[in-house]
């Protein structure tokens, strides 16, 4: 009998590992708080990202300055320490006058817009190529909260979902489960901003007389919190109306490239500075 | 490997996952290490070990993921488990078997990601989630575990944990 026992082991762990999955999975277990209990672990990972994104960062200058350093020729080896020392110089200066100009430009939208931000650095994406997440290094100790708009001078990015003490997670709009409310600039038609499979966005709900067209600008319309009205979200793209449906809807194309976004702005609150 | 070698690997894993790896996105698609790390393993060191990978890999992942809590956990541990099982049939390994292998693994793991989030979330067709993600990813971990087993783990010569203790054993050369 023990003998079986131990010849099924393997079947018997499955099934309590699937059992407790499964409770863990529950819809309303996810809504519990019981994130605390990987805190810790989030806070390794989240320092380890930003080791991580630091070395990529350096390692990328160190990089650029070798590519760059192939064509100079083999005999003059001082020449090429000294065009070495400088490129990276350079190339440390670009990066940093890049950082500087991004940093302005959100320092200036931070200054001009009707609601207070806070600037956060990008640390990491999601793991995993099913939802699309960013990491970023502000968290609920500097303010952050859930629901909260992240956005950048180019447009919207997303919305906050988990807000650790140092870090915070953020939902793209390009991701399957985000939505934003919508409307579009020219004919002031309204919808909804949802993820696609593809990575990009779509406006969904948009009246079967709406008069949009390919290129019209879609901006955020105030309906759903955490985003002010009139932001940028992306212009129009293909318009499809299946015959059952009661709404056309359209391929968004996003005003921010996801994947080169290095800072953020969190909209922290709403209210009307001016 | 020892242990401390593949403690630090599997620390580093989930931040390299989501940090350098983002520079080799392909239409929006990157290779999934931590599945990858998973199935090795499972398939070097057993079922045991392989499910214990998972479930700290999936822990790891789901804290820093998007999707709900617990399935990454889920669908990694099964797949140490099954990766583990499945070595039970081999003696050794090949480049082939262990694209194969991945790509088999990466398809079913995709397919449970889908179930689970479809229960808990829904409102996404499996079709598309096929066409865009789990199609691309699996053929995305393919390469890499060729790449991997080529440039590494081939070449380390690592011995097998119960190889050919399953009732079906097929030695290859």
């Amino acid at each position: 009998m023990l003998r079986q026992i131990i010849n099924y082991r393997r079947f018997i762990v499955l099934f309590l590992v699937v059992l407790l999955v499964t409770v863990l999975l529950f819809p309303e277990l996810q809504k519990r708080p019981f994130y605390f209990l990987g805190r810790p672990v989030v806070f390794v990972i989240s320092g380890l990202q930003k080791g991580l994104t630091w070395i990529g960062g350096g390692f990328g200058t160190v990089w650029n300055g070798y590519v760059n350093l192939v064509s100079v020729r083999r005999e003059n080896e001082q020449l090429r320490r000294d065009l070495a020392r400088l490129q990276n110089e350079t190339i440390r200066l670009q990066e940093d006058a890049h950082a500087n100009e991004r940093l302005q430009e959100l320092l200036d939208l931070k200054k001009a817009a009707a609601y207070h931000g806070l600037a956060a650095a990008v640390i990491g994406r999601d793991p995993s190529n099913w939802y699309r997440t960013l990491m970023i290094d502000k968290g609920s100790r500097d303010g952050v909260a859930v629901e909260m708009g992240v956005i950048t001078p180019a447009g919207v990015v997303g919305r906050v979902i988990k807000a650790e003490p140092a870090v915070s997670q953020v939902l793209l709009i390009t991701d399957r489960n985000g939505a934003v409310a919508a409307l579009v600039q020219r004919t002031r038609d309204e919808g909804l901003v949802e993820g696609t499979e593809k990575g990009l966005a779509r406006i969904k709900y948009l009246s079967l007389l709406a008069d949009v067209k390919q290129g019209d600008l879609v901006l955020t319309s105030g309906l759903t919190g955490g985003f002010p009205k009139g932001f940028p979200i992306g212009t129009l793209g293909r318009i499809t109306k299946k015959e059952p449906d009661l709404f056309k809807e359209a391929e968004v194309t996003p005003n921010v490239d996801f994947s080169k976004i290095e800072e953020v702005l969190v909209i922290t609150s709403l209210d009307d500075r001016k | 490997m020892n242990r401390w070698t593949y403690g630090i690997i599997a620390l580093l894993l989930v931040p390299v996952q989501t940090t350098w790896l983002n520079g080799i996105e392909l239409h929006s698609v990157k290779p999934d290490l931590v599945l990858l790390l998973v199935y090795f393993t499972g398939f070097y060191a057993g079922e045991m070990s392989g499910l214990r990978a998972g479930l700290g890999m999936g822990l790891g992942t789901d804290l820093v993921s998007g999707g709900p809590f617990g399935l990454h956990i889920a669908t990694l541990a099964m797949m140490g488990l099954v990766s583990g099982l499945l070595g039970r049939f081999f003696l050794n390994t090949t480049a082939t078997l262990t694209m194969g292998m991945v790509f088999m693994l990466s398809i079913l793991d995709g397919i449970l990601v889908f179930f689970f989030h479809q229960w808990v979330l829904g409102g996404i067709q499996f079709a598309d989630v096929f066409r865009w993600t789990l199609l691309p990813e699996a053929l995305y971990n393919t390469a890499t575990a060729g790449i991997v087993f080529w440039a590494g783990l081939g070449r380390l010569n690592i011995k097998k944990q119960g190889a050919g203790t399953a009732s079906l054993s097929i030695p290859i050369s």
